[in-house]
C-alpha cells in the first residue's frame, strides 16, 4: 500500500493545489491503487523533471553522515583511473558523472579534498564527452581545490555547477543524461549509506537507508516516464526495480498531523507535524546491501 | 568608428542594471544572503503579467526534501522587477506555507520548514498582484533534527 502513496501524492499535488486532504491514509491509499493505472503515464513532466532534478542528496547524504558522527572512508569513493572504459559509452558516462558528483560532496562536507582534483578532472571528461561540459566551472573549482580554499565556495561552486548542468539536459531535450546523472547520484548514495552501515551501524543510519525507498519509487516513476522517450533507460530502470524488491518489507508508518506556522527570532519557519517510523530488518538491510553494491559495481567504473 | 560603437555597447552592457544583473548573478547574490545555510538549488522565475480576467501565472517545480531535516526556502527579485515573489510550499495533502501571508499582508523574504517525512514537495512562484516579475528563489539545508 504505502508502495503507492507517494505516486499518489504527486497526482493530488498537480491535480489541485486546494485546502488539506483529510488525514485518513488508508483511505488515501485505496484511491492512489484505483489511480495507479492511469496515473503512471499522465505524471505532469514538471513533476518528472523534479524528481531527477534532486541534485541535493549529492550533500544531504553527506551532512547526515557527518552529522551522525560516522568518519570519512576514502575506500567508499568510486576510482576516477577507469574514465575511458565508460567514456565511449552516453549511458555510463551520464551515469558516473552523478556517482562522482556524489563522491564531489561526500569530500567537500568531509573537507577531504587532497583527491578532488582528480574528481574534477574526471567530470571534465566526462561532461566534454557528453557535450556539456560549458555548463560546469572546472577551472573555478580546480583552482579552489589546489589552492586548499574556501571549501564553502567549492561547496557552493560544486552543487551550483550540478544543478546547471541538469538544468542544460532539461532545456536542451537531454532529459534522458538528466535521469541517468540522478540514477548515478542515488544509487552512490545509497552505496554509500549502505557501506557505511556495514561498519558503523546505527538505528538513524538503518532508517535513513529504509527511506531511500521512497526515493526510489519517485526515482523509478521518473524512469519510467523517460524511458518512453529514451528506450535504453529500461535497462538500467529494470536493475533499478530489483533493488526495489528488496525494499518491499521496509515498512514506513506515518502518524499524521497539519503543518503550523511559527515566527521564531522574526524568522517564518513551517513544521510539519507528522511522524514517520522506518522500519528495517538486518535481514532486509544485508539484501538491499548486497544488491546495492552488485548494481552499482555494474555501472561505476 | 565600430570600435566606438563596441565601446558604447560594452558600458550600455556594464553599467545597465537591468542588463547586468543576470540570472547567475541574482542566484550569487541571494545565495550570499542564506546565513547560516548551505545553498541546494535554485529556481529562476520570469513570468509575465496575469491577463485580465485569468489566474495570475505560477511557476511549479517539484523537489524531494528528506525527513528530519530543517530547509530555508529564501526568495529575491531582480533589480528591474515589477512584482514582488510570492512562494509557497505544498505537500501531497495541499498548501502548507508561504512567504506571504494574505490575512495579514506581511511578506518575508525566506522562511524555513521542518519536514518530518521525506516525500515530493512542490513550491509555486508567482508575483503579487499578478504583476510581471523576475527572481530567483533558493532551497538551502538548515540543518538536521
Amino acid at each position: 500500500m504505502l508502495k503507492y502513496f507517494s505516486l499518489f501524492f504527486l497526482v493530488v499535488a498537480v491535480v489541485s493545489c486546494k485546502p488539506r486532504a483529510d488525514d485518513d491514509s488508508e483511505a488515501a491509499g485505496d484511491d492512489a491503487l484505483l489511480m495507479m493505472g492511469k496515473a503512471e503515464t499522465e505524471v505532469p513532466r514538471y513533476v518528472a523533471e523534479g524528481i531527477i532534478s534532486n541534485i541535493s542528496s549529492l550533500l544531504e547524504e553527506a551532512f547526515f553522515l557527518k552529522q551522525i558522527g560516522v568518519p570519512f572512508e576514502k575506500k567508499h569513493l568510486a576510482a576516477t583511473t577507469n574514465v575511458e572504459r565508460v567514456s565511449d559509452s552516453e549511458l555510463l558516462s551520464a551515469f558516473n558523472l552523478g556517482a562522482l558528483g556524489l563522491n564531489l560532496g561526500y569530500m567537500s562536507v568531509y573537507q577531504q579534498i587532497a583527491d578532488l582534483p582528480h574528481y574534477l578532472e574526471t567530470i571534465s571528461v566526462l561532461s566534454g564527452k557528453l557535450n556539456i561540459d560549458g555548463q560546469f566551472d572546472h577551472e573555478r573549482l580546480l583552482r579552489i581545490a589546489r589552492n586548499q580554499g574556501d571549501i564553502d565556495s567549492l561547496t557552493y561552486f560544486s552543487l551550483h555547477g550540478y544543478n546547471r548542468l541538469n538544468e542544460y539536459m532539461l532545456k536542451n531535450s537531454k532529459e534522458h543524461l538528466s535521469a541517468l546523472m540522478a540514477t548515478g547520484l542515488f544509487l552512490e548514495g545509497l552505496y554509500l549509506l549502505t557501506q557505511v552501515a556495514q561498519l558503523h551501524h546505527t538505528d538513524d543510519l538503518a532508517g535513513r537507508i529504509g527511506e531511500q525507498k521512497i526515493m526510489l519509487n519517485d526515482l523509478l516513476l521518473a524512469m519510467r516516464f523517460f524511458q518512453n522517450e529514451y528506450e535504453p533507460l529500461k535497462d538500467i530502470a529494470d536493475e533499478l526495480e530489483k533493488i526495489q524488491k528488496e525494499f518491499r518489507d521496509v515498512e514506513i508508518t506515518y502518524e499524521m498531523g497539519e503543518p503550523e506556522t511559527v515566527e521564531k527570532d522574526g524568522r517564518l519557519v513551517i513544521i510539519q507535524n507528522e511522524k514517520s517510523r522506518v522500519d528495517i530488518s538486518g535481514e532486509t538491510l544485508a539484501r538491499i546491501t548486497a544488491n546495492t553494491e552488485k548494481i552499482r559495481n555494474q555501472y561505476v567504473f | 568608428m565600430p570600435r566606438v560603437i563596441l565601446t558604447l555597447l560594452f558600458i550600455l552592457i556594464v553599467f545597465n542594471p537591468s542588463v547586468s544583473q543576470t540570472a547567475e548573478k541574482l542566484v550569487e547574490i541571494c545565495a550570499a544572503k542564506l546565513g547560516d545555510a548551505q545553498y541546494l538549488r535554485d529556481f529562476q522565475v520570469e513570468l509575465e503579467a496575469a491577463e485580465d480576467g485569468s489566474e495570475k501565472p505560477v511557476a511549479k517545480y517539484s523537489l524531494i526534501l528528506s525527513s528530519n531535516t530543517q530547509y530555508r526556502l529564501m526568495v529575491c527579485n531582480a533589480e528591474d522587477s515589477d512584482g514582488s515573489a510570492i512562494i509557497e510550499l505544498y505537500d501531497g495533502r495541499g498548501f502548507m506555507g508561504s512567504n506571504y501571508s494574505e490575512k495579514t499582508g506581511k511578506k518575508y523574504p525566506s522562511f524555513d520548514v521542518q519536514i518530518k517525512r521525506t516525500d515530493v514537495y512542490h513550491i509555486f512562484i508567482s508575483f503579487k498582484d499578478g504583476n510581471p516579475g523576475r527572481a530567483v528563489a533558493i532551497l538551502a539545508f538548515v540543518k538536521r533534527l
